[in-house]
């Protein structure tokens, strides 16, 4: 522990210079702005934000990228308060008691205890990035192409679940369309084009960046604009900075959130809109007065920001661990990482191992960043929602197409990124997730190795697949996810819990 | 989509899927295996993408199966007309959005100077959906000129700031 302390301390050092701390303000000015602006998420602002950086140093490009994630996912809470619309899907539960809090004329002191709780959110989920990113690389060292087999089909299942409650089919899908996409173009064990058709183009692949900026920036305009235009409450009249009774008041909600969000981040592909229900969910539940919530609950306030920004650190600890992204933005972060020459993965800590403690001092950095700017100027900054759809769209998409084009310079991605757009928005409009859809396009390669370099590996037995410990207990929750989707199964796990049980409440009597 | 709409798109959906999964199944059938290369078969590289393909197969037909027990096959197609779609404002807005987004990215971008089609683009878009025939005169022809103005300074800021500063190249 003092080792990393000491590590921590000099990444701290390396890290913050002067023009960190410019790249780090901009950066997160324009995150704030991104995620404050419903059509823009910060999926999308991430992926044009790499785009701009691919000429920049490695650390100044993870810098921006990290302050762009944090203040995209923070700044969706002024548009929840102000415009009862989410900035971004993890602000969605910040409407329900941000928009009545504004509406009793309580606007800026809401903003401010979303920009703590954020903080807050952010700092315990840090926290627990530099304790387990080490961890989870020396129990991933054991991983043989079994295991990522099982992680990365987990991963889609799980996503899958709980990106689609009502539906998990829908889920599931999803992300098996996002694996087929990942494996057209030439595929990494014999060279073999698939699915090329004889066209040179495709035989390239899909790009990652183009097909994201598709389905989250394209996709994201064509709804915007169907919409009309939305009512804003107009003017902060009340105090934003607030009192730190407010805060501790809810200490016990704010450690449970942080907690909840980044262990949600950690599940592949799951995000921040997860992590906040969640911690909304679970807040209201433990509650004294679970009747405020909806109606301008600070406490519900206090669990959506907090979750939701505590989901960004966690969602980075399988991106670093693990080289699999816990969120969508995370997966653009993880394809920024590659794109810079570093290799997450198991082997960070041996390859790279000032690494991990290096983005922990950059996301303290962002954090600062997001608490001193996310305070300051926020009656100025609200006027940036006053800009007509109409004006906003039209660049948001010239950006879009910016920010496909630019990485290889084919017009190939630019029609890649408007068939994800349409594929997207269709996917939206008939309630399927997006989410999964990305997670199977990064996961798809260590899927199709994997499987096929393990069947080898066992000679075409499965055995392997199925016994192996950290495999076999994958394969179970793969499994019991599933069956827990069938009305049959639930009722006879109800049936074997109250027969187990009722002994034991025999007793008690 | 409410729930009654949202099951007809998923009997369509699932018919789609299927026959998807059932072309990707095919498809990676007809792969090579490179087994007069004397590779081993479990490499093939259309293993994955045909247990894919029949996974698509199997959920679409589970989807199918579904949506046709909750009513979703009587599509009710017989009362629809264009006029009735383009009536629709949130359908038009999507369609006009689409199309004029589309018509930038994949007809006019690369076929002209980058700032020329760029301009374009966004005038026309903020014209076509802020322009209102039944305003006076004098606010139409604001509108138009606030377009003009807006396409002009991002198309000159955009060009400048990607290409000179973040020295990217530009389509």
């Amino acid at each position: 522990m003092f080792e990393g302390l000491h590590l921590f301390t000099e990444a701290l050092l390396k890290v913050v210079t002067p023009m960190a701390v410019f790249h780090s303000l901009w950066s997160m000015q324009l995150g704030i702005i991104v995620g404050m602006l419903p059509g823009l998420t910060a999926t999308m602002g991430v992926a044009l934000l790499t785009t701009l950086t691919y000429k920049m140093a490695a650390g100044d490009a993870i810098i921006v990228l990290i302050n762009m994630y944090i203040g995209a996912i923070y700044g969706g809470s002024r548009s929840a308060i102000l415009l009862n619309i989410p900035g971004t899907p993890a602000n969605a539960a910040t409407t329900l008691d941000g928009y009545p809090l504004a509406q009793q004329g309580r606007a800026g002191g809401a903003i401010g205890i979303a920009t703590t709780s954020s903080f807050l959110g952010s700092m315990i989920g840090m926290f627990f990035l530099a304790l387990f990113t080490p961890l989870i690389g020396n129990v991933a060292l054991e991983f043989q192409s079994y295991e990522y087999f099982w992680f990365s089909i987990f991963g889609i299942i799980i996503a899958g679940n709980l990106t689609a409650p009502k539906d998990p089919l829908k889920g599931w899908v999803v992300g098996f369309f996002g694996l087929f996409v990942s494996t057209i173009g030439m595929e990494g064990i014999h060279a073999y084009i698939r699915f090329g058709f004889g066209w040179d183009q495709l035989g390239g692949g899909i790009g990652l960046i183009p097909s994201m900026v598709g389905a989250f920036g394209f996709a994201e305009i064509l709804m915007v604009m169907q919409l009309g235009a939305p009512k804003i409450v107009t003017g902060i009249t009340d105090r934003v900075i607030p009192r730190l009774g407010e805060i501790t008041k809810y200490w016990k909600t704010i450690f449970r959130s942080g907690i909840v969000g980044t262990f949600i981040g950690a599940l592949p592909g799951v995000g921040e809109d997860i992590a906040s229900w969640m911690s909304y969910d679970l807040t209201k539940r433990a509650s004294k007065d679970k009747e405020k919530f909806g109606k301008g609950s600070i406490e519900g306030l206090v669990a959506a920001e907090t979750g939701n920004n505590a989901c960004v650190p966690g969602a980075i600890i399988p991106v670093l661990s693990l080289a699999i992204p816990g969120s969508a933005p995370a997966a653009v972060l993880l394809a920024a990482m590659f794109i810079h020459g570093v290799r997450p993965g198991p082997l960070i800590m041996i390859e790279f191992p000032t690494f991990v403690y290096e983005v922990v001092a950059m996301m303290l950095l962002a954090n600062v960043a997001m608490f001193v700017l996310g305070l300051s100027m926020v009656r100025t900054l609200v006027k940036v929602l006053l800009i007509p759809r109409e004006r906003l769209m039209p660049v948001v998409f010239v950006l879009c197409i910016i920010g496909s084009y630019a990485v290889t310079t084919r017009m190939f991605d630019v029609w890649v990124m408007v068939v994800f757009g349409l594929i997207g928005y269709l996917l939206r409009v008939m309630e399927y997730p997006m989410a999964p859809l990305i997670l199977g396009i990064v996961l798809g390669d260590i899927v199709d190795k994997n499987l096929r370099r393990g069947l080898v590996l066992s000679d075409g037995s499965l055995e392997p697949f199925l016994t192996r410990p950290i495999s076999a207990v994958l394969v179970a929750i793969i499994v019991l996810v599933i069956l827990m989707r069938f009305r049959w199964f639930r009722a006879l796990l109800a049936a074997l819990r109250s027969m187990l049980l009722s002994p034991w409440a025999a007793l008690r009597r | 989509m409410d729930e009654k709409t949202l099951v007809k798109a998923d009997f369509i959906t699932s018919i789609f899927m299927s026959l998807f999964g059932l072309g990707v199944v095919v498809e990676s059938w007809n792969m090579p295996r490179f087994a007069e290369q004397n590779r081993n078969p479990w490499t093939a590289p259309g293993l994955v993408p045909g247990i894919l393909g029949a996974l698509f197969l199997l959920i679409g037909i589970i989807l199918c199966v579904r949506s046709i027990r909750r009513g979703g096959h009587h599509l009710g197609l017989s009362g629809l007309t264009w006029g009735a779609l383009w009536r629709n404002k949130t359908r038009r807005r999507f369609a006009l959005a689409f199309t004029l987004c589309v018509f930038y990215g994949l007809v006019i971008l690369g076929r002209m100077p980058y700032m020329l089609a760029t301009g374009l683009f966004v005038f026309c878009f903020i014209a076509i959906f802020e322009y209102d025939p039944a305003k006076e005169l004098r606010t139409r022809l604001r509108a138009l000129g606030t377009a003009l103005f807006q396409a002009v300074l991002v198309a000159l800021i955009v060009g400048f700031v990607f290409q000179e500063l973040f020295l990217v190249r530009l389509p």
